[in-house]
């Protein structure tokens, strides 16, 4: 019991101390991958992106291509802790999250980075990606459940055309056009979609259609929508 | 003459603290100047309630192109209610659902016995952010926040009487459905930008009738040919940032 409260006295003393924490990210999606995944923490609110603001060029480039590269540099810059898998693949995820699929990695962090935040475009779509943003690492230790939403970077036109959307490696490689998750071809474009909100936003869903060939949408309807929240992040407080 | 002058000024210079300086159309003020005098709230606080404090709110449009209406901005005590999950619309969120008409609402505020004040803001477009000032001297007061999804029949997000003990914060609003009018997505029922349709009326739905978290649009790309709605009206929770800042 003395150790208990020693214990919760130390964490709430530790105001500006380092944190150890173990993160835990869950795909809850039925049919959406999730690229590499970037995971930081850093020392002021939105440096990775902030909904309601503009997406910065780096912000834009992990939602509509994928790449972390220059999230990553830019967060190195400003002295933040970016998590690491344990394997030399990109992201704190070490590549991929498939549906259903989920990754643990452990993240020190440094005095001044109070803020955790978290991105990964979502595929298929033009310019969704799942988020975190800027959550303020609680001083209480424990296990914090946080449901993560899909966003908009507001970059891109939702056109769902294959064309328009990253086609990776393992998205061609989990399945046959059409069946598990790969997006097909042929279809004419989502219309009416313009820049009503080119801040980033909470994504209104693919439309889709079940048309392989042909249709308005290249996105599989059964397979690639979804209803926020996409994904689960447990976070433990060490 | 000068004293009263003085008097005056310090009145002002007292409502500038409450309200900080950027203070847009915060009726609640005028509803505490009914009492005549703010000063005497700062100076005798009322060991009941609590002594006289203001928070900050800010207001963001998460959707794509669901412009919100006028929102109000509601601190009140735990007897007030705007809505309850499962219960009836009261006329004036049906009015403010369906049509985005803060006035009958406000109305209701202003019959209420208990302790309440509010603050009308601006219509918010989908990206952008407002930020109002609302009064209060309860120490500990609930937040109510509404406002019209405006091309829909009669979503409304917000949020309904969320403990601000903990006094600064930041939460989503979910998307209700106020249970009032079918959701037809038709052009002659839905009062936004993208139909200019009728807002608010009287009629109400024979069922469900009650406040529930909404099902979604229609649209013509889900294949509901006399939608006026087309793809980019549709919407995911949540639909509004709410960062609330004890000041």
């Amino acid at each position: 019991m003395l150790k208990k409260i020693l214990l919760s006295l130390a964490s709430i003393s530790s105001l500006t101390q380092a944190a150890e924490l173990e993160i835990t990210l869950t795909n809850a999606t039925q049919g959406v991958y999730f690229t590499p995944v970037l995971l930081a923490a850093h020392s002021t609110p939105g440096e990775l992106f902030r909904v309601g603001t503009q997406a910065s060029s780096a912000l834009e480039a992990l939602a509509e291509g994928g790449s972390i590269d220059a999230a990553n540099t830019n967060l190195l810059n400003a002295s933040a802790n970016i998590a690491e898998g344990a394997a030399d693949a990109p992201g704190a995820s070490d590549g991929p999250v498939a549906p259903g699929g989920s990754f643990t990695v452990t993240l020190t962090t440094d005095d001044n980075n109070p803020y955790l935040s978290l991105a990964s475009l979502l595929l298929p779509t033009n310019d969704g990606f799942v988020g975190l943003d800027s959550w303020k690492i609680p001083e209480t230790q424990g296990t914090y459940v946080i449901n993560l939403n899909a966003y908009d970077a507001g970059t891109e036109a939702n056109d769902e055309l294959a064309t328009s959307i990253p086609n990776a490696p393992f998205v061609t490689s989990f399945g046959t056009p059409g069946d598990s998750g790969a997006v097909t071809s042929g279809g004419t474009g989502i219309t009416a979609s313009g820049d009503e909100n080119a801040r980033v936003h909470i994504h209104r869903g693919n439309v889709g259609d079940l048309d392989t060939t042909g249709g308005a949408s290249d996105i599989d309807a059964s397979k690639h929508r979804w209803l926020n929240p996409v994904a689960r992040l447990v976070i433990t407080v060490q | 003459m000068l004293t009263n002058k003085t008097a005056l000024l310090s009145s002002v210079l007292v409502t500038a603290i409450i309200t900080g300086c950027d203070d847009i159309d915060n009726k609640s003020h005028k509803k505490h100047g009914d009492k005549k005098d703010n000063t005497e709230m700062i100076d005798k606080p009322d060991s009941t309630k609590g002594t006289a404090q203001t928070f900050e709110v800010s207001l963001t449009n998460l959707t794509f192109n669901q412009p919100l209406s006028p929102p109000v901005v509601i601190l009140h005590d735990k007897g007030y209610s705007a809505f309850t999950e499962g219960e009836p619309a009261s006329v004036g969120l049906e009015a403010l659902a369906e049509g985005g008409s803060t006035s009958q609402l406000i109305n209701e505020i202003s019959a209420y016995s208990g302790t309440i004040s509010y603050t009308k803001g601006s219509m918010i477009q989908p990206g952008q952010s407002i930020t109002v000032n609302v009064g209060t001297d309860l120490a500990n007061p609930k937040l109510t926040v509404v406002s019209m999804l405006e091309n829909t029949n009669d979503a409304f997000t917000g949020i309904g009487s969320f403990d601000l003990s903990n006094t600064s914060m930041t939460i989503n609003g979910p998307v209700w459905d106020s249970g009032t009018e079918v959701n037809d997505e038709r052009a002659s029922t839905i009062p936004g930008p993208v139909a200019g349709g009728q807002g608010f009326n009287s009629e109400r739905v024979e069922a469900p009738n009650v406040v529930t978290f909404h099902q979604g649009v229609i649209t013509q790309a889900g294949g509901l040919a006399d939608s006026v709605l087309n793809e980019s009206h549709r919407f995911d929770q949540p639909a509004i940032k709410i960062t609330i800042i004890k000041k």
